[in-house]
């Protein structure tokens, strides 16, 4: 019995989503945008956003009001600013940096999305999906993806309910 | 309006609404036919400000496409008489003049993109898909008009032929390429097929097709290597007399099977040679390629008699011992030529390759690359 639960629980773990097109495994493949933000002088803060498997990326940024833009390090012709906006092109870099003044001690607080531009993927920054209000450009190309992603949901209950009853006799 | 997003908008517009005739490529704001660095910037900078009114599906579609060619294009490859052929764009619509070149994009799983074909890919029941596609002429003398009408990104044609006249210079300026790789080449089938597959951005099926071609070259070649002694082979092209020489497909295939051409010095790829001549050679094994393959026995034991009954040929060593074959056009020279290639080896060495099934590897090559299975016709005789 317990080889048959252990070959369903590796049948689960193959076959769940998890795996590159390419075929590496999850934490090889991870594509998405994180940000990290330090305090560098008083009431001035570092914020960088690191890509990881995008080559070719768009991210927003959004300041809370309290906050002012100070400087990048990204290359000035890849970068506007709008208001509390920060629009980013980022071409074969990994790294994102700029700066921000608070006039509280607090973290600031800063909203983000990135589209990987090679592929059909997008996110918020730091993770999860990109909130609805800031999906305007992208919700209908979401609409184009394959209309099978839950197969694999379906085919771990499937799986799941089978082992129940290997375990049950 | 900033200029840059007027620009964008421009091109998304253009985009939705123009011709596909000399169309722009995306994201090629100055014309040079490269998305630079900076325009793909601009791109999406104007992509991230555009309000929500204005955005649309097609905008980060585009965006999509333009990021897609400035990080892929252009692509350069060598054609097969060495001229340099650069692709700006992702090719979306091709047309093969030739069934050798349109049984290689059936293999990279491109016929979709198909726009128009050779007259005689129409008419090759091999190639079904393309019974109802546009024709486009002869695979040596196309209809040009046609071509321009039908407004491809690619011509694929041999490297000889079409003349330049009959083609390039009728097509003239437009931002039609013509793609000359001769897939009827044994030797440069592989770099033909991959090249191909990098203008096509199919480049993993183009190895996987390599390394099947390299497989059955590897098994072949081992054996052949052990030989002591080559047997002797005369080829008969489709004409009568007419043989094979250095240069040619069927003189590479020779080669491969570990015979030796009789022909092999003569001067021209495709020399013309006397009845005696080939009697004084007293080839060992006697090879004739016909043009199709048959439905009846009867077509290939005719033309088979036919030789056996030429004057003074009885008394060839090849003809005593039953060693004339025929060898249709699908299986010689052109993209199924290893197939060919493994019965040579098998008829020219019978011992050594007697545990090889060529029709097997035949069956192999169009389940996998051609997604269709063995006609019920004769490719070789007997």
């Amino acid at each position: 019995m317990k080889i048959y639960v252990a070959a369903l629980l590796a049948m689960i773990v193959f076959s769940a989503p998890g795996l590159c097109d390419n075929g590496f495994a999850v934490d090889a493949c991870v594509t998405g945008v994180d940000r990290t933000i330090s305090k560098v002088a008083s009431g001035e803060f570092d914020v960088t956003l690191t890509l990881d498997n995008i080559t070719i990326c768009g991210i927003t940024e959004t300041l809370a009001s309290d906050l002012t833009f100070v400087s990048t390090t990204h290359p000035e012709n890849k970068v506007r600013v709008s208001g509390q906006k920060l629009s980013f092109a980022v071409i074969n870099e990994t790294q994102v940096t700029y700066r921000v003044s608070s006039p509280t001690s607090g973290t600031p607080e800063i909203t983000g999305i990135w589209i990987d531009l090679l592929s059909d993927s997008e996110g918020a920054v730091g993770g999860g999906a990109a909130p609805p209000a800031m999906r305007h450009q992208t919700t209908t190309v979401e609409a184009e993806q394959p209309d099978t992603p839950g197969f694999g949901t379906w085919v771990l209950i499937a799986m799941m309910v089978a082992a129940y009853l290997c375990k049950r006799r | 309006m900033e200029p840059k997003f007027f620009a964008f908008l421009m091109l998304t517009f253009g985009m939705i609404s123009s011709t596909p005739a000399c169309a722009a490529i995306t994201g090629d704001l100055d014309g040079d036919r490269i998305v630079s660095e900076k325009e793909l910037s601009d791109l999406i900078l104007d992509h991230l400000d555009a309000s929500p009114a204005l955005s649309s599906h097609i905008e980060l579609a585009n965006l999509r496409a333009a990021s897609h060619i400035h990080a892929y294009y252009p692509r350069t490859i060598a054609g097969s008489s060495g001229e340099e052929i650069t692709i700006y764009e992702p090719v979306r619509r091709i047309v093969p003049l030739t069934s050798d070149g349109a049984e290689v994009i059936r293999s990279l799983g491109a016929t979709n993109d198909v726009v128009g074909v050779g007259t005689g890919i129409a008419e090759d029941d091999f190639f079904y898909e393309f019974a109802d596609t546009k024709t486009v002429g002869k695979w040596n003398n196309p209809d040009c008009e046609m071509i321009l009408a039908l407004d491809p990104d690619i011509v694929l044609a041999y490297s000889k032929w079409p003349g330049k006249d009959k083609l390039e210079d009728k097509i003239g300026e437009t931002d039609i390429t013509v793609v000359r790789l001769n897939f009827y080449t044994p030797e440069t089938m592989t770099s033909d097929v991959q090249k191909l597959g990098v203008l096509l951005e199919r480049e993993e099926k183009a190895q996987e097709l390599a390394d099947f071609y390299q497989h059955y070259m590897d098994l072949v070649g081992g054996r052949v290597s052990t030989l002591h002694e080559e047997k002797s082979v005369y080829i008969e092209c489709y004409s009568d007399f007419k043989t094979v020489s250095i240069g040619s497909g069927g003189h590479q295939m020779c080669m491969m099977a570990g015979g030796r051409n009789i022909a092999g010095d003569l001067i021209g790829e495709y020399p013309k040679v006397d009845p005696e001549w080939v009697i004084a050679q007293n080839p060992d094994v006697v090879i004739k390629a016909v043009s199709r393959s048959y439905d009846d026995p009867d077509e290939p034991e005719t033309i088979l008699n036919g030789i056996i009954k030429r004057p003074g040929w009885d008394v060839m060593d090849a003809i005593e011992n039953g060693q004339i074959h025929l060898l249709m056009a699908d299986i010689y020279t052109g993209p199924r030529y290893i197939i060919g290639v493994v019965y040579m080896a098998q008829w020219i060495y019978p011992d050594l390759f007697a545990d090889l099934d060529p029709a097997g590897i035949h069956q192999e090559y169009l389940r996998r690359f051609q997604g269709t299975e063995m006609q019920d016709k004769i490719f070789v005789y007997p």
